[in-house]
């Protein structure tokens, strides 16, 4: 590693407006994370506006502390009330409100936030570490690998974890046509335009993703809200004997930490996997399976510990190669992007010190957690009694607002109003909302590195496996292609073997 | 959320994959308009087709699934009272008539009538609404015009 990059990038950080940034970004993430119903997601789309008007290593680190802080703060909701802040909680919400129910609400929330302070620390460092030793292995690739690496993140997000794949890959393909609209950057000629002149510049993708994450949910938050009951059980100091717990769960956070930044590079795979992978796994090998449920830190601990450390992994294929692994981190890449730091192996070499100042965000993000997340702990029967009407009035504004600023022009208030009802439709008929974002983000990549290829390889698709790293992704994408085939095959098998040997 | 089987579920997904396929279809059809370049064999309109395409086959196979299924699902949840029902509504359509008026009007007034009808809507007291719509409209106005320098409409009267 360049000692004088990484020198200048802590230079970089240490600048009292960049860690004031940090602060209030934290402060945001934690309350927007911390009430019910507004998730991680959100808070990073209503940021971005105001990260707009930031140089570029304030804006990123806002974004890196927000979507960190917020993330951590969605479990409190989830251990008090059983309603997760956020999508990555959900995987051990039920075990956290069981320690509620039993009257150890400070067992649940102390042990979340410190796994999440180890993972998120040890996904940072893995992401220090491994993104500049693979950028300058991705200095090498043309547009074939890019072009399926790009397919695979979209293959991953759409194939793992996704509860109804067809739906998951039609939002998607509705996200990629959304990214078709504008100017085709092979020739500039207008696409989908419908003769509108805003149009040709393409479907803005700030007051979109403030419509499809804010619009939307403020929209279910009236018709359908939580009922958010008042929390009566006392809440103990969160760091009482919690040494006890974290050390008798330790091989739980040390596994959750590797498998959640493993998981959280993958392209197209985010944190939110990780923690329902890691609860999974704290599981299978637990000495004490028979206690999960019914309040046992361990799974908790994996679980909290995989989510956070999985939000440092995902971003290296986000700068390394522009591939997003959740919607929070395609939110991020639209951020660097903004601010003319195009993710990619050549950031590694031209913003050397940036990135690494960057990678010290992440590091201070992530020991700003426990001085926060104990505050938001002691306040969280005043951030959970927030009066909802109040709230949702604010969140419409900042969206209004948000959406008005990028260009200083109603346009962008008139796409986000159609982006949220369009995500509001979708998701009342059960369509994730994530693969949209992955593909307005992903769509031109795939696109532009398609056509590049086709032209390089004139028009041949063998040409495609021809280089060594890209057949062999290309061979990986068809395998995740694959999958629910090989599954579907694999269980018959199964069936057939285990009715075979009860005969 | 109330547990429907066949038929229910059967409208619940099948629409939506009908609606996906249109989609589709359109997209196709539209991508049929676009110009070609002489000696570009893969212009403009390839990958629109290709996503119309998948869109139509993905689109086709959500509500042949739907028609399928025999399983019972979770459908549509139970309606919102009316009140939400209006309040959602104000949502949209306020900001259907917020897109023009925000220049001639400006942004504070017309951010505060809005917020304030939505806040009425959600069985906020009057005065208090009033109270918190006004303020939270000077608010973001003076942090985005003074500190991000974003030129927010003043209205035609110009007093904001």
């Amino acid at each position: 590693m360049p000692l004088a990059d990484i020198a200048a990038g802590l230079a970089m950080v240490a600048d009292p407006w960049v860690l004031t940034v940090i602060l209030l970004s934290a402060f945001f993430g934690l309350f927007i994370g911390a009430v019910p119903g507004l998730t991680a997601t959100m808070a990073t789309a209503l940021l971005v506006p105001v990260t707009f008007f930031m140089d570029p290593l304030p804006a990123v680190a806002a974004i890196v502390a927000c979507t960190a802080m917020a993330i951590t703060a969605g479990d409190i909701p989830g251990a008090l009330l059983r309603i997760p802040g956020t999508p990555a909680s959900a995987a051990y919400t039920d075990e956290a409100y069981a320690l509620t129910r039993a009257g150890r609400p400070e067992i649940a929330l102390g042990s979340s936030l410190l796994a999440a302070v180890a993972g998120g620390l040890f996904g940072s460092i893995v992401l220090m570490l491994a993104a500049p030793a693979l950028a300058r292995v991705a200095l090498g690739f043309s547009s074939f690998e890019y072009f399926w690496l790009a397919l695979l993140g979209l293959s991953c997000a759409t194939f793992l974890g996704a509860v109804d794949r067809l739906k998951a890959l039609a939002s998607l393909a509705i996200g990629m046509l959304i990214s078709t609209v504008g100017m085709d950057t092979m020739t500039g000629l207008p696409r989908f335009t419908m003769g509108s002149v805003e149009l040709m510049g393409g479907i803005s993708f700030i007051p979109a993703m403030i419509g499809m994450f804010a619009l939307s949910e403020v929209l279910r938050g009236i018709l359908w809200p939580d009922r958010v009951p008042r929390v009566t059980v006392r809440i103990g100091s969160p760091l009482r004997g919690i040494g006890r717990v974290l050390a008798s769960c330790r091989v739980n956070l040390a596994r959750g930490s590797v498998i959640g930044t493993t998981v959280g590079i993958l392209p197209g795979v985010g944190g939110d996997l990780a923690a329902w992978i890691c609860y999974a796994t704290a599981r299978r090998f637990s000495r004490t399976p028979e206690k999960f449920g019914t309040g046992h830190p361990e799974g908790l601990v994996e679980a909290g510990a995989a989510n956070n450390s999985g939000l440092g992994g995902a971003w290296v294929p986000a700068l390394v190669f522009g591939i997003p692994g959740d919607a929070v981190t395609a939110i991020a890449i639209g951020v660097l992007y903004m601010k003319g730091l195009n993710p990619g192996p050549r950031l590694f070499v031209e913003q050397a010190p940036m990135l690494y100042a960057v990678f010290a965000c992440f590091l201070v993000a992530n020991l700003l957690l426990i001085p926060l997340g104990l505050l938001a702990i002691r306040a969280a029967r005043r951030l959970l009694a927030v009066p909802r009407p109040q709230l949702v009035a604010a969140v419409l504004v900042f969206s209004i607002v948000g959406s008005f600023a990028i260009n200083n022009s109603v346009f962008g208030v008139a796409v986000m109003l159609a982006m949220g009802l369009l995500a509001f439709l979708l998701e009342s008929a059960r369509f994730p909302v994530a693969p949209i974002i992955l593909g307005i983000v992903l769509g031109p990549l795939v696109e532009q590195n398609f056509m590049t290829s086709m032209t390089i390889a004139d028009g041949s698709l063998p040409g495609f496996f021809a280089r060594p790293v890209a057949g062999v992704l290309g061979v990986v994408t068809i395998l995740v292609w694959l999958t629910p085939v090989l599954g579907a095959l694999l269980r018959r098998r199964g069936g057939e073997a285990s009715s075979g040997a009860g005969s | 959320m109330t547990g429907r089987t066949g038929p229910s579920r059967m409208i619940a997904d099948a629409v939506p994959g009908l609606v996906v396929a249109a989609l589709g279809l359109v997209t196709v059809l539209g991508a049929r308009t676009l110009p070609t370049l002489p000696g570009l064999a893969y212009g403009p309109a390839f990958f629109p087709t290709v996503i119309g395409i998948v869109l139509v086959l993905l689109g086709g196979g959500i509500a042949t699934k739907a028609v399928r299924s025999t399983e019972a699902g979770t459908a549509i949840g139970p309606l919102p009272p009316p009140r939400r029902l209006v309040a959602a509504g104000w949502v949209v359509l306020g900001l259907l008539l917020y897109l023009p008026l925000l220049q001639p009007a400006g942004f504070v007034p017309l951010t505060t009538g809005y917020a304030l009808v939505l806040l009425l809507l959600l069985a906020v007291r009057p005065l208090p609404a009033l109270l918190y719509a006004a303020l939270l409209a000077l608010l973001v106005e003076r942090a985005f015009v003074k500190l991000l320098l974003v030129p927010l409409p003043a209205g035609a009267l110009g007093i904001w």
